[in-house]
């Protein structure tokens, strides 16, 4: 297995998953296809990376305790699962729409597809720098970059779903927002039965 | 290699590079900041003062609430008091009391714990607050100096035992006891019948003896006689004026100038830090929202003021 990831990391293959990721989306939905979804440390990696430069880029905002050592090692570790765990969610969730309106099958896809998309994520730590060594704005950017930079990510998204589907690109919005508004459904529903049973046990005291 | 690789690696490359910069950053930043807090900090790291708060009625075991956060105990307070007295920089404790009293073996707990602290020549002081009454001053005269808000209700010295007779209630709603037990007291003190004469006097060698056991302590702790104590010790509340008059307190003055005695008497610089006890920020908010709750519901009292059967007490119980 480490011989098979040095052969893997010398092939520079995975330089092209990145390239290509951020140039042509398509093209490297097109590759997971006919590779049967390999690069799929890769997305590990990059999830991995994206944690702790946002950590880091979090931590250049303000002043820091010697805490900031545990969030970068422990909470890293605690951020990198939750985000795993919300990839194969939304992969599962895109997946399930996908299927329930008639396409096929494609889980192990959308969670390259979706990891990999989060690269972009990993420039804000370098714009962030730049906007606090020039003492400007750096949470407000933060703010903004972080919005940006998702919207980078989404846009990988739906063209990865589209591609993967042979879907059109208004159809594929959708089923990338899917996910989002059925757990901000869910969201809102628990919130309203969690102050219902609240208010049910404090008038109970 | 091709070109865009070459690209591709220069940019991961500079991405490495600027986090490691950032965690640089981040770190200088913060050593910088930590010099400033320990230049600050030098006073709030050496010999100082610890506090320890004794609020609302002394039980063994604290109240519990709906939040699950228990509130005061007599086990409670020890425990603070044992902290501090294994605190190597503790000098001085000043005792903020504010309650009406308690049980008795609760109350008799945290007095020897005192006892045993100024006994280890910890300076203590008591800084007695709306009421310090019964075991409230109780726990107070345990400690080298007294002093009090002119508007404290303390004193009641004395011991009391209530116990509602519902026997008329009982007849009227035809509801009877039946009771199977070893002996002739067993039931004493019950609800549902009158007190028997012999069952009225041995429950007086009870108060007595636990009266007696208050005017020697008190006594003990004040350095006074306790015929000095006896006319002032029948129960009867007063302010704080009139305590520092009966010689039960040393001083009027609010809880500044009780920290204020503490450091002079232990010998300790005019900003000597004060080691106060700390709640997590959760505790605090669950505290907050469980007092909100009871007061609204009014169920405070209810849950304050209700027992399960009768208790001897060092207690104001107006």
């Amino acid at each position: 297995m480490t011989a098979g990831f040095v052969s893997a990391f010398r092939s520079l293959k995975w330089i092209d998953y990145v390239y290509y990721i951020l140039i042509e989306p398509r093209r490297f939905a097109r590759m997971i296809i006919v590779e049967d979804a390999r690069p799929l440390w890769g997305g590990g990696l990059i999830a991995a990376a994206v944690t702790v430069c946002d950590v880091i880029a979090a931590g250049m905002l303000g002043v820091e305790s010697p805490f900031f050592y545990y969030k970068l090692t422990y909470g890293a570790i605690l951020f990198f699962i939750v985000l795993i765990v919300k990839i194969v969610v939304l992969a599962g969730l895109v997946d399930l729409l996908c299927q329930f309106i008639g396409y096929q099958g494609k889980v192990k896809e959308f969670v390259v597809i979706i990891s990999y998309a989060l690269f972009p994520q990993i420039f804000l730590l370098p714009v962030v720098s730049v906007f606090k060594v020039f003492h400007f704005a750096a949470p407000f950017f933060y703010v903004f970059f972080s919005i940006v930079f998702f919207v980078w990510t989404a846009l990988i998204v739906i063209q990865g779903i589209s591609e993967l589907h042979a879907m059109e690109f208004f159809r594929a919005v959708l089923v990338f927002l899917f996910p989002y508004a059925f757990l901000g459904i869910l969201s809102f529903l628990s919130f309203v039965l969690v102050v219902i049973l609240s208010f049910g046990y404090v008038s109970f005291l | 290699m091709d070109k865009n690789r070459k690209i591709l690696i220069s940019i991961l490359a500079l991405l490495v590079l600027s986090a490691v910069l950032a965690v640089i950053d981040i770190s200088m930043r913060m050593r910088s900041v930590q010099r400033e807090r320990f230049s600050l900090a030098v006073p709030g790291v050496g010999p100082g003062v610890g506090v320890v708060r004794i609020n609302g009625p002394i039980e063994m075991a604290g109240s519990e609430g709906g939040f699950a956060i228990s509130s005061g105990g007599s086990e409670a307070i020890i425990q603070r008091i044992a902290a501090l007295e294994a605190d190597s920089r503790i000098k001085a404790v000043v005792v903020r009391i504010n309650s009406p009293g308690g049980t008795v073996a609760a109350t008799q707990e945290i007095y020897q714990k005192l006892m045993r602290l100024r006994q280890r020549n910890v300076v203590l002081v008591a800084s007695l607050g709306d009421i310090a009454a019964s075991g409230g001053y109780y726990i107070a005269s345990a400690c080298n100096y007294i002093v009090t808000n002119q508007g404290t209700l303390t004193g009641s010295i004395g011991v009391i035992a209530v116990s509602p007779n519902l026997q008329g209630l009982f007849q009227k709603l035809g509801i009877k006891m039946n009771v199977i037990k070893s002996g002739a007291y067993k039931d004493i003190l019950s609800s549902y019948r009158d007190l028997t004469p012999e069952e009225r006097e041995l429950i007086q060698v009870l108060i007595d003896s636990s009266y007696n056991q208050f005017l020697k302590d008190v006594a003990l702790g004040r350095n006074l006689g306790i015929d000095d104590i006896r006319p002032y010790a029948d129960g009867r509340v007063m302010s704080g004026d009139m305590a520092v008059k009966y010689r039960l307190a040393d001083e009027i003055g609010s809880f500044e100038v009780a920290l204020e005695k503490a450091r002079k008497k232990a010998k300790l610089p005019e900003d000597a830090p004060v080691y106060d006890e700390q709640r997590s920020p959760l505790d605090q908010f669950l505290m907050t929202l469980e007092g909100a709750v009871l007061n609204r519901s009014g169920l405070q009292n209810r849950v304050m003021r209700y027992r399960g059967g009768y208790m001897i007490e060092y207690r104001y119980q107006p």
